[in-house]
This record gives C-alpha cells, structure tokens and sequence, in this order.
C-alpha cells in the first residue's frame, strides 16, 4: 500500500481523473506552468497540456462562473481557489449561480462541478489566508461540501467530487499538505457524505475534521491514559452531513464534544449540537460543548494565533468537563 | 363590465393607499391613461389604464387603503376587443401609432467605435433574406404583444413578485438570433424575455413559468427572471447584475476545448458595464480567445438612472479597447443592422479569433420594472424613440423591397395576438406544481 502526502493525494486524484476522463479540465491562478502556489499540482500543465490546464488572471468570479458555464455544457472542470477566504470574492457565483443553476432552471442542467480551495490556520498566513469554510457555504443548498482529513480521503473523496453530478467544494487544509498517509492501491472513488468513526471508544463522542481531528486524536490518546475512552468521528463530508454515524455514537456515548476550527456563530457545530437535540436529546447525559474560536480572529502573532486555535489542552480541558458534569 | 384593481406593485407590497382620482365618473379614459395616483410603501404610482371606455363608478374614495386584486373602479368599454383573461388586449392598430412621423433617412445602420480597436465591419449589404426578415418580425411581434400582456397579467396579479420588460429592444434579441446557429449558446439578463422569444422559446412555456405553473419552462420555479431552455441554447437568464458573463465564459471554454466551432452569447444593459463580473470576463475572454459575444443593449437606464450618471465614457463599445478586442456600436432598433454585427463578431469568434463586445444603442418603452413609470427620463426622450420603433423600421424595409403589404403585415399582428392569447389561455388554465415539487432539482440524484 503506497504511501502518499495530502498533497500528493490531491495531484493523484486530479491526474487519475484527467486521464480517465478527456471531459475534466482544471484551471485557476498559477496552477499550470507555476504547478500551485503549495506546489499541489505539478507536472499536470505538462502531462495534460494547456488546453486542459489553465492558469487564470486573478479573477475569482470569472473562474468559477466560467466553471460553471462550462460544466452545463459538457465538461467536467476542476477550477481551484488559490485560498478559501477567496470564496467570498466569488461568492455570488458559488451561491447563486453554481448552487441554485439546476434548480432554477427546473432541473435543466446537471452541473458537474468541482471547486478546490486551501484552507485553515496555524501557519502565520494572518486574519485573511487562514480561516475555515464550511460553516460559510452550508448555508446553499445545491452544493456539496467536503473536508477530507487524511491522504487516503483526499485522494478518495477528491476523485468522488470530480465524478459527481452536482457541484461539489473540497477544502483542503493547509497545515496537512505534508501528512503522510496510505493510500489503497485499488482506490479509487469513496462515498460522499459518510463521516468515519476514526478512533473507537464508550464514554464521548468528539466530532472534528481536519486539523481539528487530528489535534482532536492526540487529547483521546492522552486522556486514554486518564481512563477516558473518547470515541472520535471524522466528518469529512459537511454537505450531506452523516447524521446516522453521529447519532449512533452518541446512543453509544451518551455525550457529546464538537470541536470546530471556525468561530462560533452560526459555525457548523451548532448543527451537530442541534441534531443531538433534536434527535439525540435522550441519549445524552451531559451538556453538548463546542470548542471553537469564539468570536476572535485570527491573528498573525505566534501565540495569539496558537490561542485562537482549538488546541489538544484545550480539547482536553472541555472533555474532561463534560465526563464529569 | 371591465374592473379597474389595485395594481400588484413589486416586492412584499400587499396593499397602497388611494391618493388621488385623476379621471372622474362619466370621463372617457384611454388604454394608457393615468387614472390614480396610489401610494405604497416604496413610491407614488401613476395608474394607468389598461383599457379604453367611459369610468363608471369609483368604488374605493382617496386615503382609502386597499389590498391587492380589489377593485378601485369600474370602466365600461365601449368597443375594444375582449379576452378570456385580460381585460383588454393591445388593439391592433397600437404598432402603427407608434411611428406617426418614420425618417426617410434612417441613422447609419452601424457605426465604429474609433482607433484603437481593431475594428469589425458590418457585413456590407448581407441583410437577411426573406424567410429570415419574416421570422424576425414575426418574433418582434410576439415579443411586443406578449409583453403587453404580461404587464397586465402582472396587474391582476397573476403574474408575482416583479417583471422586466424589454419593449423598444425586440431588435436586439431577434438580430443576433438570426446570426446564430444550432449549438450556440446564450446567457442573458432578468430583462430577457425577448431573449428567449427571439430564440424560439415556446411562449406556453414561458407564460406558464411566469405564472408559475408546473408546465413553465422551469416547472414554476424559475419565474420572469430566470427564463432557460436547454434545447434552443438558452442557458439561462440571471437575476444577479453581470453574473451571466462569466457563465457564457464557460459555454465558449467547451466550445474551444471540443472545438464544435460554436459560440456563446451574453447579453447585458449598459448597467452591468460597472460590475466587476464584466471586467473579469472580458479580460479572461481576450487572454484566452474565447469564442464569446458580450452583447450589451443600453437602453440609457440602469434602473432609475440615466447612463452618464453612474458611466464616465460615451459609448460602452470603448471599454472593449481595454481587453484588446473590437468594439463595436450599432443601432440596436435596426434588426438587419444587429443581425449583422453579430454575424460578422461571430464569424471571426468561430474562426479562432476570439471576442467582441457589441453595444446596442436601445430603448425601453417602459420602466424599470412595473412599480416604475419612468418620471426620470426626460420630456419628449421617448417619443424620439418611438419614431425609430424597431418593428416599424423592419416593415418598412420590407414593404419598400415589396415583401411585405399592410394585410399582410395586419395578419402577422393578429397571428402574434392569436399566439399569445392561446399561451395566456392555456397558462392560465395549467395547474400550479405540486408541493413536493420543493425539494426537487435541488440535486441531481442519478
């Protein structure tokens, strides 16, 4: 079984997928020639050639207006936001155009869209490279949403997005580009839209993704030596949103962590943290808490930055709490 | 005896207050008239008549608040034609009062913008031929008549929320779709009904999308602004100023990459010129060649404003020579004149050669939308351009080249009328969609 970075995982996807498909092109701000400013995407321009892969002007919405155009007309585009905190600057396209495309029009067009853009802090990038995007884009229905954690989901997922009839945005964060992960030989699509039990355990369940999943993983290996025994989910997919795989551990659990790398409001933990109300409210024994930014930024200073941050201490502290409220 | 109802004014208007009667009972009142003046809670609106007779009666007296669809007066129509849901049809005789005093020397039929651009000329005499002008007028005609009907399908309240009519720029829609071909492609704007006329939408299908109906072009959940049809081309009109320019992008991207050899349009009003979506498409369509047409219709009015209020340069076609691609004006009232602009952009898009942008110089008869009388625009503008009506300048063209007489063109009105009457008729009588509906379409499920 190979082993690959999250980075490699991304060109392997996006290279499996050109290869199989003469339909799927990619484009976006110096990610032919230049191969990514994270250097995710070399050698494609070359393998693929400029007609497939293209470097864009600086020009959010026309690039993802452009994606969709061309996706309701016959190709299978891959367009790439260099950062997430540039899904504003397109925003109108993505939630009015490439959300909506299909269902304004009745169900005319299928719209078979993917849109990668890079994510997430702990990297000194400041308040307007680093933030997180899912709670932003949970809010239009039509797309899909995905958070791949490992290179094996990155691969798998990412591959799954390109294939899929509906638009699909995958984050990718910018602090796991150079984890190394296996990834299965024979993989090629995964499921969207199932979350992954990536750590069993009987007495809390913690929900995270990404950075947050992995930060979230080393408090259990730690507070295991405490006898607690944390059970952690992987959300990986945000839009549809696995409720089955969250519930069931909460009927398990019986209580319930969320930690998020987003502030607080309207922050995707607050739907976790309804879906146990709703549906999960007599399996719990405890209060809900979401560990996330609060309402701070983030900030570019080192320790103002690692503050902002869910850390594994803090993940730690809040379990704690609630195994002994 | 036809009602005379509190008009629908837009947005989440549910009532206005009578302000003042302006036709008293006993007075003649013409279709057109302003017989109120009514209050709500965004503007003063005039209320015009949508009917000719003698006023009856006031039912409701000034300061009066009353609700939407409830009757303010009563008119007895002397002798207009009647519908089975209007209360009154355009006479027949409407398109001709339009053009009391036709130029005999009309204005050049398409113009340059000057150095520097790499300029486009006109096709030089390639006007359409003879099917091809019937077929232009024919849908000039429809446009014009569906229009009016849907102004007052808004009225009664039939037709919700807000609507956009392009009457005055039937030219601009039926030019440039004779100059396309199967497989071309075509975003445009929420004034854009003309559009999908034009291009051969059926007009069922669009009067029952704008009742939203489940038969509309969009099952009912489109409405007047988002007009699509697949089949002819049309990818959709947009509600959102400036955002389809970027979609035909992508229509021209797989036109170049599978090398089909079509093209992709984008119509826009001179308004959309100060959006960042026009300058990002612009500048991508040129460094990449794109086989694209922005097609801009400036018909002087971002909604309430006048052009040189809000646009520093003359002509929008100038705006092309920053994105190094020809830009090109034309007179947008003149069908053959935009016919052949757009061929020509079109021949060169289809050669490789990439873009261009094309400015119509047009008017719209009416406002904004229909909460909007126009009390900007200056005295006498309209009437101007009523003298250059495209409809008129298309039939005179044709009487004068002896394809065309006043029965002949008298039985293409009351075709078009016929058309339009049996899609209201049938719209109206189609059933709403079924609330299951709502969480349809909202994704592909295989």
């Amino acid at each position: 079984m190979p082993e690959l970075t999250y980075r490699e995982a991304v060109a392997k996807a996006l290279a499996d997928e050109m290869a199989s498909d003469p339909d799927v092109v990619f484009f976006g701000e110096d990610v032919a020639e230049a191969g990514g400013v994270f250097k995710v995407t070399p050698g494609l321009y070359q393998r693929f050639g400029g007609d497939r892969v293209r470097d864009t002007p600086i020009s959010e919405q026309a690039i993802i207006g452009m994606a969709l155009g061309a996706a309701i007309t016959g190709l299978r585009p891959v367009a790439e936001l260099m950062f997430a905190d540039f899904v504003p600057v397109a925003l109108d396209q993505i939630a009015n155009q490439v959300a909506k495309y299909r269902y304004m029009s009745g169900g005319q067009f299928t719209v078979p869209l993917t849109i990668r853009a890079a994510q997430g802090g702990g990297n000194g990038f400041g308040t307007q490279h680093s933030q997180c995007a899912e709670s932003w884009l949970m809010n239009f229905p039509g797309l899909k949403v995905v958070s791949p954690s490992t290179p094996r989901d990155m691969y798998g997922l990412l591959r799954a997005a390109i294939r899929e009839d509906n638009p699909v945005i995958v984050l990718e964060h910018k602090g796991l580009y150079n984890l190394k992960g296996d990834v299965p030989d024979r993989l090629s699509a995964m499921a969207l839209g199932v979350a992954e039990v990536v750590r069993a355990g009987r007495d809390i369940t913690v929900v995270a993704s990404q950075l947050m999943l992995h930060r979230a993983v080393e408090a259990a290996d730690g507070l295991a030596r405490e006898g607690i025994d944390c059970e952690v989910i992987d959300v990986r997919s945000f839009v549809p949103l696995d409720t089955a795989t969250i519930l069931r551990s909460l009927r398990k659990t019986h209580r319930l962590v969320i930690v998020e790398e987003a502030p607080h409001g309207a922050g995707w933990g607050g739907d976790i943290a309804s879906l146990a109300a709703d549906e999960g409210l007599f399996y719990l024994e405890a209060p809900v808490r979401r560990v996330n930014m609060g309402s701070a930024l983030i900030a570019y200073s080192p320790p103002l930055e690692d503050a902002v941050l869910p850390n594994v201490a803090r993940i730690s502290a809040v379990i704690r709490e609630v195994m002994t409220s | 005896m036809p009602d005379v109802v509190m008009p629908n004014m837009g947005f989440d208007t549910q009532s206005g207050r009578l302000i003042e009667w302006q036709k008293q009972p006993g007075e003649a009142v013409n279709k057109g008239d302003v017989i109120a003046i009514i209050e709500s809670d965004k503007a003063n609106v005039e209320l015009e008549a949508t009917t000719s007779g003698v006023l009856i009666e006031h039912v409701v007296q000034p300061g009066d608040e009353v609700v939407v669809g409830a009757v303010l007066a009563r008119i007895d129509e002397a002798s207009t034609p009647k519908s089975a849901v209007s209360t009154a049809v355009l006479p027949r005789a409407a398109i001709t009062e339009f053009v009391p005093n036709m130029p005999q020397e009309a204005p050049p039929r398409s113009r340059l913008t000057p150095p520097p651009h790499d300029m486009v000329r006109a096709g030089g005499g390639a006007a359409l031929d003879l099917t091809a002008r019937q077929t232009a007028l024919q849908r000039m005609l429809q446009i014009r008549l569906a229009e009016e009907r849907i102004q007052e399908l808004f009225l009664q309240n039939l037709i919700r929320g807000t609507t956009h009519l392009a009457i005055g720029q039937e030219a601009c829609a039926v030019g440039t779709a004779a100059a396309l071909l199967p497989g071309d492609k075509v975003t445009c704007t929420y004034r854009g009904h003309h559009h999908a006329v034009a291009l051969g939408m059926s007009l069922h299908a669009m009067i029952a999308e704008m009742m939203g109906k489940a038969a509309g072009a969009c099952k009912g959940k489109g409405g007047s602004m988002h007009m699509t049809d697949a089949q002819i081309g049309l990818l959709g009109a947009n509600a959102i100023v400036g955002a389809q320019l970027p979609i035909a992008l992508g229509a021209a991207l797989t036109a170049q990459i599978k090398r089909t050899g079509s093209i992709a349009v984008a119509f826009f009003g001179e308004g959309a010129s100060n959006i960042g979506a026009f300058h990002e498409a612009l500048n991508m369509a040129a460094v990449w060649s794109l086989p694209v047409l922005f097609i801009c219709e400036n018909n002087l009015y971002g909604e309430y404003s006048v052009w040189s209020k809000t646009t520093p340069v003359q002509d929008i076609a100038v705006r092309a020579a920053a994105y190094a691609m020809p830009g090109v004006i034309v007179d947008g009232q003149d069908a053959e004149a935009v016919y052949e602009v757009v061929k020509a952009a079109g021949d060169r898009a289809r050669a490789g050669d990439g873009p261009s942008l094309i400015e119509c110089k047009t008017y719209r008869y009416r406002g904004h939308s229909r909460t909007d009388t126009a009390p900007y625009r200056p005295a006498g503008e309209l009437d101007e351009w009523l003298k250059r009506d495209p409809i008129m300048i298309l039939k005179r063209r044709m009487m004068a080249d002896g394809q065309l007489d006043e029965d002949e063109f008298a039985e293409m009105t009351h075709a078009a009328e016929v058309a339009v009457t049996h899609a209201v008729e049938w719209a109206s009588a189609a059933p709403f969609p079924p609330v299951e509906e709502l969480y349809k379409d909202v994704y592909f499920e295989g």
